[in-house]
Formats: C-alpha cells, sequence, structure tokens
C-alpha cells in the first residue's frame, strides 16, 4: 500500500483550465482594442 | 530613543545575503553552460569567473556571520534590500568582462535593470552580443521578476518566518497559499507552464518567419522571460520592433498581459475560480485605466494622421500603452518616435499608462492597479460620507480573491505607497531637468525607471552623465522593491549609527 502523498497546493490545481480562460479573456481583450483602433481611426478620418 | 543594532543583528543579515548571493553564483552557470554549447569561450570565461567571485563572496560571507538567530522583520526587510544591491554587483562581472559595456558603471545599470525587470539599457553593440550573454541578460530578468528571494526560498531555505519577512521585503505582500514556500512554488508552476506554452509560440512563428530554428528557440525563450517577467529586455537594439511580425505582437501582449497579473488570481483561475476575472477590482482597475489611456492616446495620434489605416494604429498604439501599462517597456516604434512623431497628449498618456503600472503580486512595478482602485474607492466612501447624515456608518466593499470591507489602515497603507511613487517620480524628473533635460522627457524616462517600465524616450544612453546613471539606478531599486524595505535598510542604518 503506498502512502498517500499530501497535495502541493491548498486546492486542486488545473492548469489546462486556467491557461485556456486566461488566454479567451486577454484574447477577448486585444480584440476589444482592435475595435477600438478601427472606430478612432474611422471617427478621425 | 533609537536601539544600536547588535552584532548578531549584523550577522544574521550577512548569512542570509551571503545565501542569495550563493544561489547567483550558481545561476551564473547556465549561461557559462550556454556558451560551452555554442562554442563561446571568452563568454564562457566570464561567466566562470562572475560564478567564482559570487559563490567565494557568499561563502565568506556565511562563514563571517553565522548565527543561530532567525529574521525579525526589520532584518528580513533588509536583507532583501541588500541582497539586490549584491545582486547587482556581482551580476554585473561578466556583464563588464563581456567588452559590452563602456564601464563597470554602465554594466551594473543595466544589471539592476534586468534584476529590477525594467528593461533601460547602456549596452552597446547589443546586436553582436553572444547567446551567453543574452541568456544571463534575460535569466536575471527572470530572476528578479520572479524575485531573488522567491528563489531562494524555493531552493534553499526552510519555511520560517523569517523566509516570510525576506518575502515581504520583494514587495509581494500578499501569501496566495498559507504557506509561503507553497507560495514560491505555485509562482514557479504557473511561471514554467507559461515559459513552455509562450516559448513553443514564439519559436514557431520566429521559424514561419524565416529564423534558423535554434535561433527561433532562442529568441522564444529570451523574448518570453522578459514579457512575461514585464521585463522588457530583447536580444536586438530595434526591440520588438526587429521582427516586423504581428503574429510575434500579438503574442508578446498577450505574455505581458498575463505578466501583469497577480499571481493569486492566477491561483484563484486556475482552481476553477472563473468567476474572479469579472468581480476582482484590479482586473476592473486594470481593465477602466488601460481602456481610458488607450481611447486617448488613440484619438489624440490618430487625429495626427501619422498612421496609414487601423492595423496600423493598432499595432503602434495599443502595443506601446499595453507595454507600458504592464511594466513591460516592450516598443514596436523608435524611441524619438514618443517626442518627434506621437506628440505631447499621447507621450503624456504614456507616462501615466507606466505610472500606474499592473496588479501587486505581479512582477509589474508602478503605483498597482489595487492601490488606484482603493484611491477611488476610498475617494467614493468619503463623498457618501459627506452627503450621509452625521451619526451614519458608510461601508466601502470590494472583491479581491475574496469579499472585503475597505478599512482605513489599508486606505492609509496604499496611500503611503502612493504618494511615495509619485513622489520619486518627481525626484527623477527633477534629476532629468537639472542635467537639462526638457521636463516632458525628464518626467517620462524617470517614470519608466522607477515603475520599472523601460520605455525610452532617448535619454537612456552610454554617453548620458554618470550621475544620473546611479540615480536611474537607485529609481530602479527602490521602484521594484517598493519603499518598505528601503525605508527598513535607511533606518538599520540610521539605527548603526545614532542608536544607543
Amino acid at each position: 500500500m503506498g502512502v498517500k502523498r499530501r497535495p502541493v497546493f491548498e486546492h486542486a490545481v488545473n492548469p489546462m483550465f486556467g491557461v485556456m480562460l486566461e488566454l479567451a479573456c486577454i484574447a477577448g481583450f486585444l480584440g476589444f482594442g482592435f475595435l477600438l483602433s478601427i472606430l478612432i481611426f474611422s471617427l478621425t478620418r | 530613543m533609537i536601539l544600536r543594532p547588535a552584532k548578531d543583528d549584523f550577522k544574521v543579515i550577512g548569512f542570509y545575503v551571503g545565501k542569495l548571493t550563493v544561489a547567483l553564483g550558481l545561476a551564473m552557470f547556465i549561461p557559462a553552460l550556454v556558451a560551452l554549447v555554442f562554442k563561446e569561450w571568452n563568454p564562457m570565461l566570464d561567466f566562470v569567473t562572475g560564478a567564482l567571485i559570487a559563490i567565494v563572496t557568499g561563502l565568506a560571507l556565511q562563514i563571517v556571520s553565522r548565527t543561530p538567530k532567525d529574521l525579525e522583520w526589520v532584518h528580513g526587510l533588509t536583507v532583501a534590500a541588500l541582497s539586490w544591491l549584491a545582486a547587482m554587483l556581482l551580476g554585473a562581472v561578466p556583464m563588464f568582462l563581456s567588452g559590452h559595456f563602456a564601464s563597470y558603471l554602465d554594466a551594473s545599470f543595466d544589471a539592476m535593470s534586468g534584476f529590477a525587470t525594467t528593461g533601460l539599457v547602456l549596452i552597446q553593440d547589443l546586436d553582436h552580443a553572444s547567446h551567453a550573454l543574452n541568456m544571463w541578460r534575460h535569466l536575471m530578468m527572470f530572476m528578479g521578476g520572479q524575485g531573488i528571494v522567491v528563489i531562494g526560498l524555493t531552493f534553499l531555505m526552510k519555511g520560517t518566518a523569517g523566509a516570510y519577512r525576506m518575502y515581504v521585503g520583494e514587495a509581494r505582500e500578499e501569501k496566495i497559499l498559507p504557506n509561503v514556500i507553497q507560495t514560491a512554488r505555485f509562482i514557479w508552476y504557473v511561471s514554467l507552464t507559461y515559459l513552455a506554452l509562450g516559448t513553443a509560440a514564439l519559436t514557431s512563428v520566429g521559424i514561419l518567419e524565416g529564423m534558423r530554428p535554434v535561433r527561433a528557440l532562442l529568441h522564444g525563450i529570451w523574448i518570453f522571460i522578459a514579457a512575461f517577467d514585464t521585463g522588457g529586455f530583447t536580444p536586438q537594439s530595434m526591440n520588438i520592433l526587429y521582427y516586423h511580425s504581428f503574429p510575434y505582437e500579438i503574442i508578446t501582449t498577450l505574455i505581458m498581459v498575463l505578466g501583469t497579473m497577480n499571481f493569486a488570481l492566477h491561483y484563484a483561475l486556475w482552481s476553477g475560480n472563473r468567476g474572479e476575472i469579472r468581480r476582482n477590482i484590479e482586473v476592473i482597475s486594470l481593465f477602466a485605466t488601460s481602456t481610458a489611456i488607450f481611447l486617448i492616446a488613440a484619438f489624440s495620434i490618430a487625429s495626427l494622421k501619422i498612421y496609414p489605416n487601423a492595423v496600423a494604429l493598432f499595432r503602434k498604439s495599443f502595443y506601446q500603452i499595453i507595454s507600458a501599462h504592464s511594466g513591460t517597456g516592450y516598443s514596436t516604434i523608435y524611441p524619438e518616435n514618443f517626442t518627434g512623431s506621437w506628440g505631447a497628449l499621447a507621450m503624456f498618456m504614456t507616462t501615466l499608462a507606466m505610472a500606474f503600472g499592473g496588479s501587486v503580486s505581479s512582477t509589474a512595478g508602478g503605483i498597482k492597479a489595487l492601490r488606484i482602485a482603493t484611491f477611488f474607492k476610498a475617494l467614493r466612501q468619503d463623498i457618501k460620507k459627506i452627503m450621509s447624515p452625521f451619526s451614519a456608518i458608510v461601508v466601502e466593499k470590494f472583491h479581491h480573491i475574496k469579499d472585503l470591507v475597505l478599512e482605513e489602515k489599508f486606505v492609509r497603507n496604499s496611500m503611503v505607497i502612493l504618494a511615495a511613487y509619485i513622489f520619486t517620480y518627481i525626484l527623477g524628473t527633477v534629476v532629468g531637468m537639472f542635467f537639462g533635460y526638457p521636463l516632458d522627457k525628464a518626467l517620462f524616462e524617470a517614470t519608466s525607471a522607477v515603475a520599472n517600465v523601460g520605455l525610452s524616450c532617448g535619454i537612456t544612453a552610454p554617453s548620458m552623465p554618470a550621475a544620473m546613471k546611479i540615480v536611474y539606478i537607485a529609481l530602479m531599486w527602490v521602484g521594484r522593491l517598493e519603499f518598505i524595505s528601503i525605508f527598513a535598510l535607511a533606518g538599520f542604518i540610521l539605527a548603526a549609527i545614532r542608536g544607543k
């Protein structure tokens, strides 16, 4: 019988979920910036 | 009455500075190994020499200062402050030996810029620097961004209370996990996961853009490190403009934003708490200030009609603003463009983005989003108090990992640091103006140094006065450690001189 290992962190950490969520949010922010750029460029022409 | 520190107080500080110095020396074997792989014999000798000097100095300090005493608050903070100075002086040795610096002061400037994750450089002929030297420059950013103390905590020390006191001294007041060693390990876990992903993405783009695979890989590693640790060093003198690649710019923007996120936020998201991204006060603050700054700057730039289309406007203005706000300092324009093409308003908005900075407990510098939000929350609370009956109790709440009530003590601490940053920005600007630079340029460069950003409008150059180099080194050091450990060091020195 193996000894039960203590978890490394307090809560279970899911890097795959965390990475996908973070990248999706930042990509959304970049998209928002791009749309603002188009809007500003159109307004100043 | 101030008490003069005892002999043991000096010993305990010397002992831990010695430990961290040995860690620094061991880290120099990484660039030495790179030199060996690429047959760069002279750089290899530079790094072996640097490593031996650091290890011998560290071991000597430990032997001379051996003591059973554990770190108290003032010791931990003083160790943090002194370790960064020791790292600068010893980290500069192989850089100076490389022949790419006009003086030891210039090498020390770049070493502090690296460790403080600033990105201002005095290196000469960067485009012909060895792989080993570039590895060391970016490794310094990695060590500085992760925190020299965090590295020490992870590999060299047990989880003592003293360890936490050094950790706080390095401007990381939040313990993400109850145990400080676990916190340090989580910081590494996130960083190494993104190191693998970011390097793979940048290497792939580099190869597709026509770089040879090994070169693309090295550039991928270095650019990732300096973006994630919000540093700003690059292996080419033209910075990110060198690559002329839209995908490279998109990936580095993603990495810069990741780097400016609080590690406590990473922990919340990685453990499945997806609602945190919407509710966290730092995320809201960062989104609000970066959007407002970008809107004003982009309107100003677009009205000057210097960019031919919306894509160019996005690639130039959005990139520089995010780079400034995240504290990275990567740029896709020439330093002279800030003063020559962007106009006063856009340049000032970039300065403001640098001054605000990223999140607390991230690798970013500046005032930080949490303190900006605290300022506005406290302002709103005061206005509510004025509008309410005299006997009414006005409670202001906010969400940062958990629901919190805005307390007087928290507001006071935040405002002290905020005021200290503003005072230091002004001080740096006055020094720049004293040496003959105009207000806008002096303010831009000083803010970049204090907030550890690294964007330059052209002041930082090997020909700048030596006194200004020393002042900028001090500004970068003070800005990275967020004052408290510097105050502790000053207090310790004062007590040693005037104490009884």
